[in-house]
């Protein structure tokens, strides 16, 4: 019966690919950071202007030494920054998605509602930093509302973008199948909208770590916004960029986990897998 | 599977008792209104009727009309005046008890080839556990046994347009819509595909409209081939195909297939 072999294409090895990332990463990391501390001595520059790598661990060693826990500690100060981030983030995403599929139903809903939205989007969020510090006080409500506030529009305009761009052929292919409306958006909507939605959530992941630690520049007591400004007032540079180092391994970790769910999740949107972290 | 000696073949539909057509065009004019307010007529004056069992294929050249006569059917757009009956009866709304194959993929690229070929019985709420076994059963049919978990980026255009044929037969339609099903496709998987359809209509008593832009493809799958004229279409010639009921892929080659094909395309070519 079978008249027609055709093969399917092979998806290429997938544990090489990572293993060769991993490897360029790891060599590319060294001349970096080796190119970091080579121009520092060549061109003499002020270990109080920037410091050079070997100090910025030196740093991160001393602090995660003499103080591992407890109040002003890197972990304690880690904890509230990320749970707050993390809080802002989860809230945004159910409120963004939410949002856009409301806007999604009722084009005359979304010509009603989407100037105020662009409106207050095009204010820099950032700015009403300090007047959540007055009205919600310097603990962890107002950097999670900021966080919030600052992650929502990425996810609603990306999803709101997925919901809308369901091709008209496979409404039509499932209208003809005597589909009802909210067959059509289960199926049909919300699966296709998805790769939409975690371009979004991306977005909003660095977004809401930023507010959090704008709250914490403007008015925080806690997190590692709070660790950058000491470091920062007592001249000590290498304080500063340990910190950094701080914050680049867990946002590297978390969007790690992110990217990891989309290509569970939307794993058939994958076109190529461009971006390695 | 089936005994097909006994099959209506073209040329008898008409005198089958009963004789009711599945579907019928009385006067049919449709036009389009345009985003910018200008009026386009698609359609003019279309008279029609669809036998039972019979494999239609329509030809014309690109914009006469034809998807647009094919969403009449499916009840995806309405007439501008005439009628369309089904079974002698007229009905509003979209149809749900059609099959359709449209020209462009529809398959949900998060859908394995079993999944993708159950979305009809899906919407269609029917119990999986009753259908699962037919759709396997037809998967291996159109040789995509083996193919059942696979997604529609790891298939080839000609396996996506089977899986395709597979939902739309899934539901046991009686009569199959398609539009220009393998219109994407490269010339051999297109006569492989021919063949297939051919075996499947002739296993099963479906009514089936092809639309086509292949003079070669409406003569060769049809019982019955119409001949459309530009936009706004209208229905130019139509003719039976008395091929036989059994074709195979060396008809392509025969005297009589290129006399047929000749008459078609010269009707075309009159525009
Ligand atoms: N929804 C619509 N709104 C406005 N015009 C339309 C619409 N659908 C079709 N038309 C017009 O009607 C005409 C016929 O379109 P149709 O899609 O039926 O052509 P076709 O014969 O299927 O062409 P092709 O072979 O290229 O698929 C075209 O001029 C097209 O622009
Ligand atoms: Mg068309």
């Amino acid at each position: 019966m079978a008249s027609l072999v055709e093969t399917s294409r092979t998806t290429p090895p997938r544990t090489r690919d990572i293993a060769r990332n991993a490897g360029l990463f790891l060599v590319t990391f060294a001349v970096f950071v080796a190119a970091w501390e080579g121009f520092l001595r060549v061109l003499d520059i002020s270990a109080i202007l920037v410091p050079s790598p070997s100090s910025v661990v030196g740093a991160l060693h001393t602090s995660l030494t003499t103080r591992p826990t407890g109040p002003g500690s890197y972990l304690s100060g880690a904890v509230s920054t990320y749970a707050a981030a993390i809080s802002g983030f989860a809230i945004a995403s159910v409120a963004g998605v939410l949002v856009a599929i409301v806007l999604a139903q009722s084009l005359t809903l979304e010509r009603i509602l989407v100037p105020y939205i662009v409106g207050f989007q095009t204010l820099p969020r950032i700015a009403i930093a300090p007047l959540f510090i007055i009205w919600f006080g310097n603990e962890t409500e107002s950097k999670i509302i900021l966080a919030t506030l600052v992650a929502f529009f990425p996810v609603l305009m990306n999803s709101l973008a997925g919901f809308k761009s369901t091709p008209p052929e496979r409404i039509e292919y499932l209208r003809t199948l005597g589909a009802t409306r909210l067959q059509l958006f289960w199926r049909l909507q919300l699966p296709g909208a998805t790769p939409y939605v975690f371009a979004g959530l991306e977005v909003a992941l660095v977004f809401a770590i930023l507010g959090v630690i704008v709250s914490e520049f403007v008015g925080g007591r806690r997190g590692l916004g709070v660790l950058i400004l000491q470091s920062h007032y007592s001249i000590d540079v290498a304080g500063v960029f340990s910190v950094f180092v701080i914050l680049i391994v867990i946002g590297l970790t978390l969007r790690m986990l992110l990217v990891g769910a989309r290509k569970r999740v939307a794993f058939w949107a994958e076109g190529e897998d461009s971006a390695a972290l | 599977m089936t005994d097909f000696a006994d099959r209506p073949t073209a040329g008898t539909q008409t005198e089958s008792p009963g004789g009711v057509p599945v579907v019928e065009f009385q006067g049919v004019s449709k036009t389009f209104t345009t985003r910018s307010g200008e009026s386009i007529e698609a359609l003019r004056d279309v008279d029609l009727s669809v036998q039972p069992g019979e494999l239609l294929t329509i030809v014309g050249v690109s914009g006469c009309g034809k998807s647009t006569l094919l969403r009449l059917v499916a009840g995806l757009v309405q007439p501008t005046s005439g009628r369309l009956l089904y079974e002698g009866e007229e009905r509003t709304g979209a149809r749900d008890d059609l099959g359709v194959v449209f020209q462009e993929s529809v398959l949900f690229p998060w859908r394995t080839v079993l999944d993708n070929a159950l979305v009809p019985a899906v919407i269609k709420r029917a119990r999986r556990a009753e259908v699962e076994p037919r759709v396997r059963q037809l998967l291996a049919d159109v040789g995509l046994s083996g193919f059942e978990k696979k997604y529609p980026f790891e298939l080839s255009g000609g396996m996506k347009q089977r899986t395709a044929l597979v939902a739309a037969l899934s539901t046991e339609p009686s009569v199959l819509l398609m539009d220009e099903p393998f219109g994407a496709l490269d010339a051999m998987t297109r006569e492989q595909m021919n063949v297939d359809l051919r075996r499947l209509w002739q296993e099963r008593s479906n009514t089936i409209i092809l639309i086509t832009h292949d003079v070669a493809e409406a003569v060769f799958l049809g019982t019955r081939a119409l001949v459309m004229t530009p936009r706004p279409g209208r229905i130019k010639a139509d003719m039976e195909i008395d091929l036989g009921a059994e074709r195979d892929i060396s008809l392509l080659g025969t005297a009589e297939f290129a006399t047929l094909t000749g008459k078609v395309r010269r009707e075309l070519d009159m525009n």
